[in-house]
């Protein structure tokens, strides 16, 4: 069914100098990504950040004031239909029918994308665990049950790209848990590529091979997770007697700012020779130090970086 | 997907809604108020009101299946039936825009014009069926209470008296010249639910503009604008009993509705192929 895709080694989903706004509000900034078959692709940033009219103009359902959207080799603008044939999409608050039961919800969007066996339709239900209440009218689920029947009629006809908005949003944490293992599976045992949009950091760690990062929308930076996380150091902390004190020693001497201070710590972003320096530093004028130990960099906090520092930015350009 | 394909879609859908049989009750209702109101009542004065000639002498009765389908027809046409057809058409993009299944849809390879001509077929169904509706629930009704005979109408300028044959042919015209009519009005909803993510939007502003229409048809400074409004044509059902019947201005009227609808499909066309879809 892929056989056509697979012979190409063109990236999934391309977005080319894309933008969007509206009046004078720029909501989307001449943003590039690409994502390359096979990739759990995470698109990161806050509320209003843009990741929904991205993925709103990705589909087809916001024209761009500029750039260009490839969906497996296709343009969306020029043909919309063609480039969303494999595609099996979930925007926001997954919508429907209330009125029909949840397979037949299904199977109608199914058709719509040319159709799903019945099988399909079941297996996916299943996937998603809500098999047992599939044939209910969609009118008595639950917020989280909607949330998986909207993956469940993303990935009913089988798609080769998956993109979700937000896809655990609303689901209690047993559920985010499962989903979030659903979406691991899609990649590596269901050979499909996704893309999914998150503000929730933890969540696009575990989940994701690649990241982009956007705040207002701007990209911030796009890549490997494992390279993004290399990249960004995290803090050294220095176990010391006197904390503070070690603190303003070091900014006096170095020129380096603590991050933070605790009635035991000290931590002060720096690379490995600067931190050896300090060492030698704190050591001669008579701390005791018991423990030096980098912290583990999270996702999080290079974004929260990345996210203060465009704010300072922007400050910046206001003055 | 064909337009067709995507017209079995919306037939499913609208099947299973409760909105779209409202017209269906509705209609019956009226049927049935009607019919009980000759059978039981006192039927001269009744027949009296409802022929608007109060002062005519009747010997015998005139009621009969085909006669109840004539008067339910204006009792119906100037506020029910387009009420009834606007709660579905204006539905067709606002309600689903509402609800957000819009986006769904459209994030599935659908092609926009499709969809809407799928929809816009939808709502022509509806017209003709809800139309039809009205006529096969008087008749039957009729017949069951008062049995068939020859249809007498009654109009501004006299009575006529239709054999059975022409009375039926006579009621088909009328009902058709009706369903045209609606249908104009369907559109003008249809084309308001492009434009609004709130489903009672386009039934409001159709009412509206239907009062409006109708106010400046009724103002001899706006006697040019006349046939240009949709409402002038809302009592061309009625020239179906004239004796004879003026077939070249049935054709005129009829034209000037069609030019309406397809004007209304034309901008609700041009209207959603371009929407940005932001709810």
């Amino acid at each position: 069914m892929t056989a056509d895709l697979q012979t190409t080694d063109e990236p999934c989903l391309i977005a080319a100098g894309l933008s969007k706004r509206f009046g004078s509000f720029t909501a989307v900034d001449r943003l590039d990504l690409k994502v390359d078959r096979g990739q759990t692709f995470g698109f990161l940033g806050p509320n209003g950040a843009g990741k929904s009219t991205t993925i709103r103009m990705m589909l087809g359902l916001v024209s761009p004031s500029a750039g260009v959207v490839t969906l497996l080799g296709r343009d969306v603008a020029l043909e919309r239909t063609k480039a969303l044939k494999r595609v099996g999409a979930m925007v926001e608050i997954p919508a429907f029918y209330s009125y029909l039961t949840g397979r037949q919800n299904v199977r109608l969007f199914a058709r719509l994308s040319g159709g799903a066996s019945e099988d399909d339709v079941t297996q996916a239900l299943k996937l998603v665990g809500i098999l047992h209440r599939a044939d209910s009218k969609v009118r008595t689920y639950s917020h989280g049950m909607k949330q998986r029947l909207g993956i469940a009629s993303a990935l009913a006809p089988r798609p080769d790209l998956v993109i979700l908005d937000e896809p655990t949003n609303g689901l209690d944490p047993e559920g985010v848990r499962e989903v979030r293992d659903l979406i691991r599976d899609l990649g590596t045992r269901h050979g499909m590529t996704v893309f999914l949009s998150s503000h929730l950091l933890h969540e696009v760690e575990q989940v994701c091979s690649h990241v982009a990062v956007i705040a207002n929308g701007r990209l911030m930076v796009q890549g490997a997770v494992s390279q993004l996380l290399g990249n960004h150091f995290g803090p050294v902390e220095f176990e010391v007697d006197r904390p503070e004190e070690a603190a303003a020693l070091i900014q006096a001497t170095m020129g380096l700012a603590p991050h933070w201070t605790d009635d035991t710590r000290v931590a002060i972003h720096m690379d490995r020779a600067q931190a050896a320096e300090a060492n030698t530093i704190l050591v001669g004028k008579g701390f005791k130090v018991s423990a030096i130990e980098r912290r583990k960099q999270t996702l999080e906090d290079v974004y929260l970086q990345l996210v203060r520092d465009q704010a300072e930015v922007e400050a910046a350009e206001l003055q | 997907m064909s337009t067709f394909g995507l017209f079995g879609i919306e037939i499913f859908k609208q099947f299973r809604r409760l909105r779209t049989h409202i017209g269906t009750f509705g209609l019956l209702g009226i049927v049935l108020a009607v019919a009980i109101g000759l059978k039981y009542g006192d039927a001269s004065h009744f027949v009296g009101r409802l022929t608007r000639q109060p002062n005519f002498q009747i010997y015998g009765s005139p009621v009969n299946a085909l006669f109840l389908a004539r008067v339910v027809l204006p009792m119906t046409v100037f506020l029910f039936l387009p009420l009834f057809v606007s709660l579905v058409a204006g539905d067709q993009i606002s309600g689903e825009a509402a609800d957000g299944t819009l986006r769904t849809v459209l994030t599935r390879p659908v092609n926009r014009f499709a969809l809407l001509s799928a929809k816009f077929t939808l709502a022509i169904v509806y017209v003709g069926a809800l139309t039809a509706f009205l006529g096969v629930a008087a008749l039957t009704v009729g017949w069951a209470l008062f049995g068939v005979g020859g249809l007498v109408s009654f109009g501004w300028d006299g009575v006529s008296y239709f054999g059975i044959a022409e009375g039926v042919h006579r009621l088909t015209l009328s009902y058709g010249l009706a369903a045209v009519y609606v249908l104009a009005v369907a559109s003008v909803a249809f084309l308001v639910s492009t434009l609004s993510s709130n489903s009672l939007v386009p039934i409001g502003v159709t009412m509206a503009l239907m009062v409006m229409c109708g106010v400046l048809g009724q103002i001899p400074y706006f006697e040019s604008a006349k046939p240009y409004l949709f409402t002038t044509y809302s009592e061309l059902f009625l020239r179906a009993f004239d004796v004879p019947v003026d077939y070249p201005a049935l054709r005129h009227g009829v034209f000037a509705l069609l030019v309406y609808v397809v004007a209304c499909f034309c901008v609700s066309a041009l209207i959603f192929t371009r929407k940005d879809i932001l709810s």
